[in-house]
């Protein structure tokens, strides 16, 4: 876990930008989960105020017990 | 040698409105009392982040600049991946610090995603896993997920929750606080405010006149011009010594409001408007000023209750206002149905008995103060609640006691059982059972739904028990398995059964849920729980489901217990003959207890 933040605040620190501008490409790249939180964070605040995002991020169900991982 | 405890770093997000922020405020002073060696940090939305920053003891609040981010793209002047840029711009710092502790206490899906983002030892409240699925480590938060925000009932105010979360936290992580913890949270100080030439540039000698009381009226959308009048000049002709401080965003409703006060012949010295004009300063200033704050607005009445004005809440049957409503001792909730609307004069009349002091209410009922003061008032749907903070020996936390004799209904007798079902889960101890029910407010109606209830509730206790059964069977036979992947045809079959049978049993849980009001927050928490469990190897997910069905046992347990306590307390009084003209009544039960 502390591996996976150093890497997320590496990625934050040395370029924000770059975050940004892969964000269409969402399945490529090191810094995947972080484009995944930050366009997560945005689509969210849009969708609050009534403004779906357009841009692709799959969603996922804040509850549901067949997300549970290695269901049986 | 120096004995000053290592300093804890503690981030808190709360991207709620004012009422949120100042209720997460409160549980942090509670905190902060206990563990001076928390360095608090604060993340607030830019137009509610005020109150934060006028705390002494709050190391830096970052705020989020929601309408610059989001406003150009909602009006087309922005792309979303210039939003995107900015919201990473601005999450750089919080990134880059190794928290110790991080509470995400906004409780929204946009929230979680954040809190997936920022590092720290420990997290508490949404959150995002690696694979950005939605997580929900600790139990409290469970909580609010499946019972608070699944709009099932309960009765622990959303500061208890807070504050509970948070000290169980930092008790685990940091370990026991300096002291007791009996010194008072809110207070008149809570704020270090700057409005002195302010205030008294829009005041006027008024507000240094300390022989006036002031009672706040937060004016809003809840009742009309009209209504408004009427209330302030209820208050005015009935109570002279008060002045009256209109507050609230409509500038124009304020000035109306005035206008119309003045055409009745109201003396204008003893009213105040600073509706659509306050700032957070002069806000809180004229709050803190204020003897009583009249409100059915959450930001307004959190202000009052952080500063220790005494509060008349005004809501409505269908609000969480158990959830939401005054803290502290002796304020006041009137609640309104459409059979029953808070009209002036009954507001004005609940008020004015509250204003009593306390000696002369003990030997006065409301309902006999209301028929010598207002006769013609149809109370029979009238409920009134006087708060009081309860001793930890009774389970600590805010309660609103009826003021008025009432009928209990189901609704609220669900929200006293899931307050206690959540001590019991969350604080390892519960007080007494039923305390709080009054015998004469079990009614009828209210036998009638739990005799139906407890069958349906035992049929919901054997499910658990065999759900349990059943993922222990799960572990213990997928624990003998020499490999995960190659296994006997017969074991793996019997491994498909049972992880067949937990998915029934799981859809008998939710069907139960949807027959009774109280069983639905049984099926919720299920659904929570299993969602949350941790493990992705069978064995440990089997131990992980059991765990779950078992605190699910448990709370039916309890509400069983609810069911056949009430059910013996409004029993028909047995009278027992003691001689041959004497009769005495036998005793109703008494409280058990269940732990």
């Amino acid at each position: 876990m502390a591996t996976d933040m150093n890497r997320i605040q590496g990625e934050i620190a040395e370029n924000p930008q770059g975050l940004t501008s892969a964000g269409s490409d969402m399945d490529q790249g090191v810094d995947l989960g972080v484009q995944k939180l930050l366009l997560g964070f945005l689509q969210s605040l849009l969708t609050e105020v009534g403004h779906p995002s357009k841009i692709n991020l799959p969603t996922i169900n804040m509850v549901d017990p067949n997300n549970r991982q290695g269901s049986v | 040698m120096s004995t000053q405890a290592p300093k804890v770093t503690c981030l808190i997000l709360q991207l709620g409105r004012l009422g949120d922020t100042l209720q997460s405020l409160m549980a942090l002073r509670a905190a902060q009392q206990l563990y001076p060696q928390l360095e608090i940090h604060f993340v607030a939305r830019e137009n509610f982040a005020d109150a934060a920053k006028r705390i002494p003891w709050i190391k830096a609040v970052h705020t989020f600049p929601a309408e610059d981010i989001l406003g150009p793209v909602l009006s087309g002047k922005a792309s979303e991946r210039d939003a995107l840029r900015d919201i990473a711009r601005w999450v750089r710092p919080m990134v880059q610090e190794a928290w110790d502790i991080v509470f995400n206490w906004t409780y929204s899906e946009a929230s979680s995603y954040l809190m997936g983002l920022i590092p720290a030892k420990v997290k508490l409240g949404y959150s995002r896993s690696k694979t950005i699925e939605f997580s929900c480590p600790d139990g409290w938060s469970h909580y609010i997920q499946a019972i608070v925000q699944g709009e099932v009932l309960q009765n622990i105010h959303l500061t208890d929750i807070l504050t509970t979360q948070l000290l169980t936290a930092l008790q685990i992580h940091v370990g026991e606080p300096a002291d007791n913890g009996e010194a008072p949270v809110t207070s008149k100080d809570f704020f270090a405010l700057s409005t002195t030439g302010e205030t008294e540039a829009r005041l006027g000698s008024r507000w240094r006149d300390r022989s006036k009381k002031w009672v706040a009226l937060q004016l809003d959308s809840s009742r009309d011009l009209a209504g408004w009048t009427d209330l302030a000049d209820q208050i005015l002709i009935k109570n002279p010594e008060f002045g009256v401080i209109l507050l609230g965003d409509d500038q124009e409703l304020g000035n109306k409001t005035v206008i119309e006060l003045q055409k009745r012949g109201r003396n204008l010295s003893s009213v105040i408007t600073l509706a659509g004009r306050e700032n957070f300063d002069l806000f809180a200033s004229a709050v803190s000023r204020a003897q009583w704050l009249i409100s059915s607005d959450p930001g307004s009445i959190h202000l009052a209750s952080v500063l220790g004005t005494r509060i008349l809440a005004l809501f409505s049957k269908e609000t969480r206002w158990l959830e939401t409503g005054p803290y502290g001792n002796g304020h006041y909730v009137a609640i309104g149905t459409p059979q029953l609307p808070l009209s002036a004069e009954l507001i004005t009349q609940v008020w004015n008995y509250a204003l009593q002091d306390s000696s002369i209410r003990k030997h006065i009922t409301l309902e006999q103060f209301l028929a010598k003061h207002a006769p013609t008032l149809n109370l029979e749907d009238l409920r009134v609640y006087r708060s009081k903070i309860r001793s930890s020996g009774d389970g600590g936390g805010v309660v609103y006691e009826p003021v008025n004799s009432q009928a209990l209904e189901l609704r609220d007798w669900t929200a006293m059982v899931m307050g206690h079902v959540a001590r019991a889960w969350y604080c390892g101890w519960v007080p007494p059972l039923g305390r709080e029910i009054a015998r004469p407010s079990i009614t009828p109606k209210l036998i009638r739904s739990l005799r139906d209830l407890q069958e349906s509730a035992d049929v919901l206790g054997k499910i658990c028990d065999e759900a349990t059964l059943t993922a222990t069977r799960l572990t213990r036979q997928s624990s003998k398995l020499k490999s995960k992947k190659i296994m006997r045809m017969s074991e793996k079959e019997e491994l498909q059964t049972l992880g067949r049978k937990l998915s029934d049993l799981d859809e008998l849980i939710e069907r139960m849920g949807k027959t009774q009001l109280p069983l639905e927050a049984f099926s919720r928490m299920c659904k929570v729980l299993l969602h949350n469990t941790k493990s992705d190897e069978l064995t440990d997910l089997g131990f992980e489901s059991a765990e779950c069905y078992r605190q699910l046992q448990e709370g039916i347990h309890i509400l069983r217990e609810w069911i056949k306590f009430t059910l013996e307390l409004a029993r028909p009084v047995a009278i027992r003959r003691d001689g041959a003209s004497s009769l005495s009544l036998v005793p109703p039960p008494s409280n058990p207890k269940l732990i």
